[in-house]
């Protein structure tokens, strides 16, 4: 039994049961990601790390990405699901909100995080930053700043982008 | 029938399981004699008042106010509640147990709680578990009646209700906001729990009036509830049954019982104590290690993202709700934990 | 009177007079000749220059040979013995002294030093291209074992500090143009990391993983037409770097502190960035085109997530993991790639290592098959369409009528029996996939090696040039037709002496059309080679 009295429990019964937290977790999502798989997204584990995954986004159609298949890396923390994953991009992208090293700008990585949250709503999130991309805060200023001005050129080169380095 | 809540404690445990399952063909029928009777009952209950010394009952109590009883009631767990409203009730009124002879197919239950229901509870919780298989066009009724001669199964759950909601009452005050909304709380539950059970959140609205603000009854799907005790609502028995571990208090916010069986952020199970604590007014349950952690972090629900406020009692959350008894149902209750 | 079945060269001729072959094998049936005429005729330890001889060219030109030193480059023409018998009986005379000499059947035509002081020519590297009588060699400095992965270079691959690849005219000997790769590794050994297609050379880095694509223009000079690897296509770090330009340029106007200095990020990319985590281009395409084919595998969606998962996610990083080992061209606008683990990659033996082999289009940078080299419906592409995988120039003269199990019966029934004689089939298709992709100008076009006009024992002899045991036994060449032996390789006439003792290794040379072949033995120390010349007498 979980509790002994108080809600509070000692702290070494926490710091290891963190891994083995973190990894049931991890696990749950896993088959919950079987279930309800989100569209145009799939994301597993790399081999048998449970903790290092790679998830795959198929660009929507109708965003200047389409046709384009991004592979990403997504790093679980040990603390998971506590501190956010770590998302990052290995294929190349045209995107106000992801830099050239890959690292993405989005809330719900940094402060926005909640521990309800789940890699499924995290690939939707991916998702939806393709097709709505936030150039208020950019992570690629210059990019952003295309976004605004002269959004045809903005979505011209994406596409290019995409057709060059996300086929 | 004097009460020992120490070895009655270690006997109810084990009467629980023991018993459960035996008692629910009875409850179905109890109950719905209950209803019958209740309807037949509802309006000599009205002002019912002592039950026992402490409770009193407030003929002015709308569901509403009963409402706030039974929130009060769940945020406090139960346990201590129980504990308390057994006590006092032991301590007030032998004169009920007459009534609460007859009342049980629980029978024999040297646990003081039940000798109170016997006593004024009986008739209002005869009430209350007839509106509750009614539930759900009773809803409008208000119901502080209370006694009810066959309706003894459920009575002293009433007598308690009304206890607590005496508890309430002083809180009212602080609490009105949620006075005002109470439809806004059957929505938060429904969005906590899963609708399953919708005349059990109908039966926590239609328990009759509390008689006393700091006595809360056991609720139906109490883990705590006396074994003893007649399982009151078909609804709530089997949810019990099914879940060990589900909810004590039942819903979140206010209304319903607890379905969830595993913490959202740990994948744990939850236990008792987990399940019955509620740190956020937004539903979001989850165990006590993690809430912990979480107070260490950034202390922010996860599910609405709004700091957790402090309320300086872990298990007991957010401090929505009686502050002044909780501790000393708490207190209580922990008694009552620790030793089962 | 002469039957169509006549084994006699002037039966041959006379039918030749008279009947035209059947539409499309005139080649073959002028082949036929070729088993009345055979190098039976052998002069043992002919007294030769102390070369390393190399090569035929396919035109059957010139004689590649290097010096010991492995510094110059010796080219000799091919010609024929011809002496003078004022005997009654000249066909029993005994050749004349000059027949010993290697100079009277080769006349040496030019030497030209290729490497410098610290640099050898690596005697196994050699291709020629026949339209315009070109040979590339290449040299190199020693190799550099445990070289630090610097630079984007791979991890565990060997460096070597300058490789050069020259392009001689053969007519006269004069370089015509050098390409230079630094702290690079390509495998010369056989010619196994560059391919020659027409005139389009496909040279693999195997140390940057880069695919270079060089097109040798007529006037003898080496074009770099693009580098597949980081980026597909031969604009794409242009087009980088001009994006970045382009977007920097809009921010510089309202520009602010951030945490990623945008502008100061277009400045590294002008060199290349080994910090880049992406996957290159070459990987993108491949990882993609795996993974659209196991999503649309599964077509229920349920089930979907868990089949990607198992099959495409678990792997994922094996897949990263791969290297380029080796490249052919299909055509001008195909390359048939085959991926690794950078174990098997520097190794000769990769049998253990899983191996995938991928058709890649250079134009539209689309990959379009993807097998491991296990598979069963790569094999029956293999096994029926092997000649489009052995690609030669189609204005080569010689080169397109190369046995081959698709296209002779005999190889094909060899082959059979030994899939039959297999223990595991998938052993056995791996055996036959390895050969692929397949290294140019790797076999000889001699009709002494066709299947169907000669038998012989293929482990001691074949088509493919390779250095072979020596063996004490003459190689019987039969022929199919009449079932009689036309001619033997002997390797020499010191079999059991002491010598005998000590391992050989034999090659053979043979010319592409005359009845001419040189078989060398040699030891591993430096005694000179022992050269036999057969020809017909």
């Amino acid at each position: 039994m979980k509790s002994s009295s108080t809600g509070g429990v000692g702290r070494s019964w926490q710091s290891t049961a963190t891994v083995s937290c973190s990894g049931k977790r991890i696990q749950k999502e896993m088959r919950e990601l079987n279930l309800e798989a989100p569209p145009h997204s799939s994301a597993g584990p790399k081999g048998d790390n449970l903790y290092h995954w790679v998830a795959t986004l198929i660009a929507p159609q109708g965003t200047p990405y389409q046709g384009g298949i991004f592979f990403l890396d997504i790093a679980f923390p040990v603390d998971y699901p506590f501190r956010p994953p770590q998302v990052l991009f290995k294929t190349r992208i045209f995107h106000c909100n992801v830099d050239s090293a890959g690292n993405v700008a989005l809330d719900i990585l940094k402060d926005g995080w909640s521990p309800a949250l789940t890699i499924s709503k995290l690939l939707l999130a991916l998702t939806s930053l393709l097709s709505n991309p936030d150039p208020y805060k950019p992570l690629v200023p210059g990019i952003a700043h295309l976004y605004l001005e002269d959004k045809a050129k903005h979505n011209e080169l994406a596409a290019e982008w995409t057709r060059r380095f996300a086929r | 029938m004097a009460f020992d809540s120490v070895t009655n404690a270690k006997d109810f445990a084990k009467k629980k399981k023991a018993n459960r399952s035996a008692k629910l063909k009875q409850c179905k029928l109890d109950a719905r004699r209950h209803q019958w009777l209740s309807q037949v009952n509802n309006q000599e209950r009205k002002d019912q008042v002592d039950v026992s010394g402490g409770i009193q009952v407030s003929p002015t109590h709308g569901r509403n106010e009963r409402d706030r009883v039974v929130k009060i009631s769940e945020m406090n767990s139960g346990n201590g509640e129980h504990d308390g409203s057994v006590q006092h009730y032991s301590d007030s009124d032998s004169s009920s147990h007459s009534r609460i002879s007859h009342s049980c197919s629980v029978g024999g239950s040297h646990f003081s709680g039940t000798s109170f229901t016997g006593s004024g509870g009986s008739s209002r919780s005869s009430s209350s578990s007839g509106r509750s298989v009614s539930g759900i066009m009773s809803e409008e009724e208000d119901d502080d009646n209370n006694d009810d001669d066959d309706g003894c199964v459920d009575d002293w759950e009433a007598v308690a209700d009304a206890m607590a909601a005496s508890d309430a009452k002083q809180q009212q005050e602080q609490n009105k906001p949620f006075q005002e909304s109470p439809s806004e709380h059957e929505n938060v539950n429904k969005l906590n729990c899963p609708p399953e059970f919708p005349n059990s959140q109908l039966l926590e609205v239609d328990i009759p009036k509390p008689k006393a603000e700091n006595r809360k009854a056991w609720r139906p799907d109490d883990a705590f509830r006396p074994q003893s005790l007649p399982t009151l609502l078909k609804q709530h028995s089997f949810p019990i049954k099914l879940e060990r571990h589900s909810g004590s208090g039942g819903v979140t916010c206010a209304i319903g019982i607890s379905t969830q069986s595993s913490c959202p952020i740990c994948c744990e199970d939850l236990d008792f104590t987990d399940s019955s604590f509620l740190p956020c007014y937004c539903g979001f349950r989850l165990c006590l290690f993690c809430h912990k952690r979480i107070l260490e972090e950034d202390g922010r629900c996860p599910g609405c993202r709004k700091k957790y406020e402090h309320d300086g009692i872990t298990c007991e959350g957010n401090g929505n709700f009686a502050e002044g008894s909780s501790p000393y149902r708490f207190a209580r209750s922990y008694s009552m934990i620790t030793k089962s | 009177m002469f039957r169509s079945n006549n084994y006699n060269v002037t039966a041959r001729i006379f039918q030749r007079q008279i009947r035209t072959p059947a539409p499309g094998t005139s080649f073959h049936c002028a082949r036929r000749f070729y088993e009345n005429i055979v190098p039976s005729c052998t002069i043992y330890d002919a007294e030769c220059p102390d070369h390393s001889f190399r090569k035929f060219t396919e035109d059957g030109q010139y004689l590649i040979s290097f010096s010991r030193n492995h510094q110059d480059l010796i080219v000799y023409r091919p010609s024929w013995l011809t002496f003078s018998c004022k005997e009654e009986d000249c066909d029993g005379q005994d050749l004349p002294l000059k027949a010993r000499k290697f100079e009277s059947f080769f006349s040496q035509l030019y030497s030209v030093p290729l490497a410098s002081s610290s640099e050898l020519i690596c005697k196994d590297f050699f291709l020629y291209i026949e339209s315009n009588q070109f040979g590339l060699f290449a040299t190199s400095t020693p190799q550099v074992h445990d070289a630090p992965a610097i630079g984007g270079a791979v991890h565990g691959v060997p460096s070597v500090e300058k490789i050069t690849f020259h392009l001689l005219r053969l007519g006269d000997g004069v370089i015509l143009d050098e390409r230079v790769f630094r702290n690079d590794y390509v495998n010369l050994a056989h010619s196994m990391g560059v391919f020659l297609y027409d005139d389009l050379l496909a040279i693999v880095s195997l140390r940057y993983q880069k695919i270079h694509i060089i097109q040798i223009r007529d006037s003898g000079t080496l074009v770099d037409v693009r580098a597949i690897g980081e980026f597909c296509q031969e604009d794409d770090e242009l087009f980088l770097n001009s994006s970045y330009q382009c977007t920097a340029n809009g921010d510089r106007s309202r520009q602010h502190h951030v945490p990623v200095d945008h502008v100061g990020q277009s400045d590294n990319h002008n060199q290349p960035s080994p910090e880049n985590s992406f996957l290159s281009g070459i990987k993108q395409r491949m990882l993609s085109f795996i993974f659209q084919g196991i999503w649309n595998e599964e077509t229920d969606e349920t089930l979907r997530m868990q089949h990607v998962k198992k099959k495409f996610y678990f792997h994922f990083q094996d897949y990263v993991d791969l290297i380029m080992w080796k490249v052919q061209l299909l055509d001008r606008h195909h390359l048939l790639i085959k991926f690794g683990s950078v174990d098997g990659g520097v190794s000769r033996n990769a049998d253990n290592h899983p191996a995938f082999l991928a058709v890649y289009n250079m134009e539209t940078t689309d990959i379009v098959a993807f097998y491991q080299n296990s598979v069963d419906e790569l094999y029956l592409l293999f096994e029926q369409f092997c000649d489009h995988f052995h690609v030669t120039s189609k204005r080569s003269l010689y080169m397109n009528f190369i046995s081959s199990h698709s296209n002779n019966i005999h190889v094909r029934e060899q082959v059979r029996s030994n899939k039959n004689k297999a223990t595991s089939l998938p052993q056995f298709v791996k055996k036959m996939l390895s050969s692929l992709p397949y290294c140019s100008q790797s076999q000889s076009p001699s009709p002494y090696f066709d299947q169907s006009l000669f038998r012989y024992d293929e482990k001691l002899i074949s088509a493919t040039e390779r250095h072979r045991q020596c063996t004490d036994h003459p190689i019987k060449f039969i022929s199919r037709q009449s079932n009689t032996l036309k001619f033997k390789i002997k390797p020499g006439p010191e079999v059991g002496t002491a010598d005998g003792r000590v391992k050989k290794i034999s090659s053979f040379l043979f010319h592409p059309f005359l009845p001419l072949a040189l078989s060398i033995q040699q030891t591993w120390s430096l005694q000179p080679a022992v050269v036999n010349i057969h020809f017909r007498r």
